[in-house]
């Protein structure tokens, strides 16, 4: 082959990639929700449904359920409180956490009582009952149930990264305390590791 | 050419070029200003960072803080992509230039990208005096991401550590650099004008853990901050001395805070502060304190040099001589870079020239650079075609900064009447942004001439193949033809992030607790004053942060105090410019 056909060849190459490169398409296609799909190192749906997992086996495992029914006759009532986000990337705590709610209220065991902002929304419906619902199907002021304890928590992070390559390590810590004794009456802990790699070049 | 077109043909159309959007942006423009720079950069095309960049800060002036986060965080997720460079896209860059190609920002325009989403979050969050828990946790985020970008950063360049110890082992770029520098006798390109590390990013983040009483954290990035100031990044970009001390100050202020520190806070304040702040910062840490940070102006946008290059046979030389086209004061400019950057005017080159037998040249040194082809490159220019493609002259280009001229001469903050401080300029975009040029200076030629110079010879041997170079007149336009697609090729990428601040300054002093007045006067280069005039309600336990910004396109010509609303404090009074926000 000449060296001018190699030039000319070379040429072709390089517009074909070229135009390559302004291809755009896009597909859509229906995945089942549990299944990982792992764009970026970012915290995903599946690290929410991680926490979730774990932390409702955790915190069912404990013996605390069983004291309080033994103590109280009744099942607890939790209020969730903060959980801090104290890791670098913006994480929609309430994504597990409503995970976390929706499978300790299905095992029957526990009660959820609603937190400030959703308390004065249903105040202020009770109130308006008051005034405009009939008085069989009025909800009276002043029995609510107080919460036994208090779920709060944070999540951590740590990243170690250096020439493409990054690790990503998440703590997610949940507490539960005893609202009258401050009792630390349970301990949740889950942590997430992540490794990315990414190639110095590309065609 | 067939490459050439077909490369071409993917490129967006340039429209809004006729319209200034920075113009738009210091005159009140926003809703002008967010068009243009849509209709100048696609939010897909080669442009897409600058248009996430552009838009993110149009919606942060606005007050749009969620919208601009929404473009910030887009911009960070393409920085991020932007890792891994395309092979198929240096290919193209090699055919047409690298304005054709995908624009992936500076170092330093990334780390603004997680300091404006912080911004964004605490000005979101101020508009109700108060700032919650949820929004300085959102904040926080971002300045993590933000120590995570510098420690990068840092990890790459050796950042402003001490360099006393001869004995150290220097970093990977040091080593290069210094190979480079004795490969080719460079003294512009160095570590010196390298940004290394951001003092001012280091210090924000320690001013929002402060906020949020994290005093370690808080701790550990005021001495960062303090650190990088005084070992460099302070002289670097000409920065007053008496933002060290600020620095130390708030790094001391927050051990007291802490507690625990007593002996190395006595120590520092011995070592770092004078008498009078001494006494000051003993008191500081009980007292309720007010910031205010100023963004002034926009960074200036880059221009480009045209540069012709020519061969001179007899002496074996390439030479290289500007072509200083535009009014005389970008004459003038383009001539000085020329000079300062590339020009044969180190005593080596004029030597260097001497040996050659090229006197003129020698005497020319200031306004020509001359690359000497001896011995054995001049045979290889040969073997390659590129002396038979040069019986042509080329063009080549190359960006530069217009000089840098501060649009405010001063700042000073006044509360119920009474002068409180004068802000300090404490982070200099603009010299940033000139010393990454400067620094950058010899890639960018070297890189367009080995590009222009390929296309020569690909165009001349094309020619030659078609025997259009023997046709007369067909082969004169044929030649004619190859040298404009030079000319409309070789254009230097002068695209930069524009609405970013020229400065910022920044004065933070103690202040009663309760609602204050608080008045900040700026003069401008050309002596015109700006008033801007907001009420702030600084609270006992956290620092009230005021962030404003600043134009000097707004300083009324009869010299009126004019006042510029700031939607993360309550506007005493709205004048015409309020419509900027």
């Amino acid at each position: 082959m000449t060296k001018n056909k190699l030039i000319s060849l070379g040429l072709i190459f390089l517009s074909t990639v070229g135009l390559s490169a302004c291809k755009s398409t896009t597909s859509i296609e229906r995945v089942e929700t549990d299944k990982e799909i792992a764009l970026t190192d970012k915290w995903n749906d599946k690290d929410s449904q991680l926490v979730a997992s774990a932390m409702v086996e955790d915190m069912l495992s404990f013996p605390w359920i069983d004291q309080h029914l033994q103590k109280e006759q009744n099942r607890p009532a939790v209020i969730i409180q903060r959980v801090r986000n104290k890791s670098h990337e913006h994480i929609p705590v309430e994504t597990f956490l409503n995970d976390l709610k929706r499978a300790m209220l299905r095992s029957g065991r526990v009660d959820f009582v609603a937190n400030n902002d959703i308390r004065e929304d249903v105040r202020k419906e009770r109130a308006d009952q008051e005034l405009n619902a009939s008085i069989d199907t009025q909800n009276a002021m002043g029995e609510e149930t107080g919460a036994d304890y208090a779920l709060s928590g944070s999540i951590n992070s740590t990243v170690d990264q250096a020439d493409g390559q990054r690790v990503t390590f998440y703590q997610v810590d949940l507490r539960l305390i005893d609202m009258t004794s401050n009792r630390e009456v349970w301990n949740g802990q889950k942590k997430i590791k992540k490794f990315l790699k990414r190639a110095s070049y590309s065609l | 050419m067939l490459a050439i077109t077909l490369m071409t043909g993917c490129v967006t159309t340039r429209q809004g070029y006729n319209v200034s959007p920075t113009s738009q942006v210091k005159n009140g423009q926003l809703l002008a200003a967010k068009t243009t720079f849509r209709l100048r950069y696609s939010d897909s095309g080669k442009d897409r960072l600058l248009h996430h960049l552009e838009l993110g800060t149009i919606n942060h002036l606005m007050g749009n803080y969620t919208q601009s986060n929404i473009h910030f965080s887009a911009a960070e997720q393409l920085s991020e992509e932007f890792y891994t460079t395309s092979i198929s896209e240096k290919a193209a860059e090699l055919l047409t230039g690298p304005q054709y190609t995908t624009y992936k920002g500076f170092v330093f325009e990334n780390t603004f990208i997680n300091y404006f989403k912080a911004l964004n979050y605490l000005k979101k969050g101020q508009e109700d005096h108060k700032l919650s828990p949820t929004e300085i946790d959102a904040a926080l985020v971002e300045i993590r991401r933000l120590g995570l970008r510098l420690s990068e950063l840092t990890r790459q360049t050796g950042g402003y550590a001490q360099t006393n110890n001869t004995d150290k082992k220097q970093s990977t770029a040091s080593e290069i650099y210094n190979l480079f520098k004795r490969a080719f006798g460079n003294s512009t390109a160095g570590l010196e004008l390298e940004y290394k590390d951001d003092a001012f990013a280091h210090y924000l983040s320690g001013l929002l853990y402060e906020t949020n009483r994290d005093f370690d954290s808080a701790r550990i990035e005021y001495k960062k901050a303090a650190t990088a100031y005084e070992n460099g990044f302070a002289k670097q970009y000409q920065l007053n001395n008496k933002v060290v001390q600020q620095a130390w100050f708030d790094t001391i202020k927050v051990m007291l805070k802490d507690g625990g520190y007593q002996q190395e806070a006595k120590r520092l304040i011995n070592q770092k502060l004078n008498q009078q702040q001494a006494q000051k910062v003993v008191k500081a840490s009980q007292q309720a304190e007010l910031v205010i940070i100023q963004h002034v102006g926009t960074v200036p946008e880059r221009q480009r040099i045209n540069i012709l290059l020519t061969l001179d046979k007899r002496a074996k030389s390439l030479v290289l001589s500007p072509i200083l086209s535009g009014p005389f004061a970008q004459r003038r400019e383009k001539a000085y870079w020329f000079q300062m950057l590339y020009a044969d005017n180190q005593l080596f080159d004029i030597i260097k020239n001497y040996i050659a037998g090229d006197i003129p040249a020698a005497v020319m040194g200031t306004q020509q650079k001359r690359i000497p082809l001896g011995g054995d490159l001049w045979n290889l220019a040969e073997d390659i075609g590129m002396l038979d493609a040069l019986n042509t002259p080329i063009t080549v280009s190359v960006p530069y900064y217009p000089a840098i001229k501060p649009s405010l001469s001063g700042s000073s903050v006044y509360i119920n009447g009474k002068k409180y401080a004068e802000l300090e300029t404490v982070e200099s975009l603009s010299l940033i942004a000139l010393q990454e040029q400067i620094r950058s200076a010899n890639e960018f030629i070297y890189a367009s001439l080995t590009r222009e110079i390929v296309k020569a010879i690909f165009a001349h041997k094309a020619l030659k193949e078609t025997g259009l170079l023997d046709k007369g007149i067909w082969g004169d336009i044929a030649k004619g033809a190859t040298a404009l697609v030079n000319i409309l090729t070789a254009q230097a990428d002068t695209r930069n992030w524009l609405t970013l601040p020229e400065s910022i300054k920044l004065a933070r002093f103690n202040l009663p607790v309760g609602e204050h007045k608080v008045s900040l006067m700026s003069k401008t280069s050309d002596g015109k004053n700006i008033n801007q005039t907001y009420t702030v309600k600084v609270a006992a336990d956290q620092p009230y942060i005021l962030q404003t910004k600043t134009y000097a396109e707004q300083a009324n010509t009869v010299n009126k105090p004019t006042n510029l609303v700031n939607s993360s404090a309550k506007p005493t009074h709205v004048s015409q410019i309020s419509s900027i926000e």
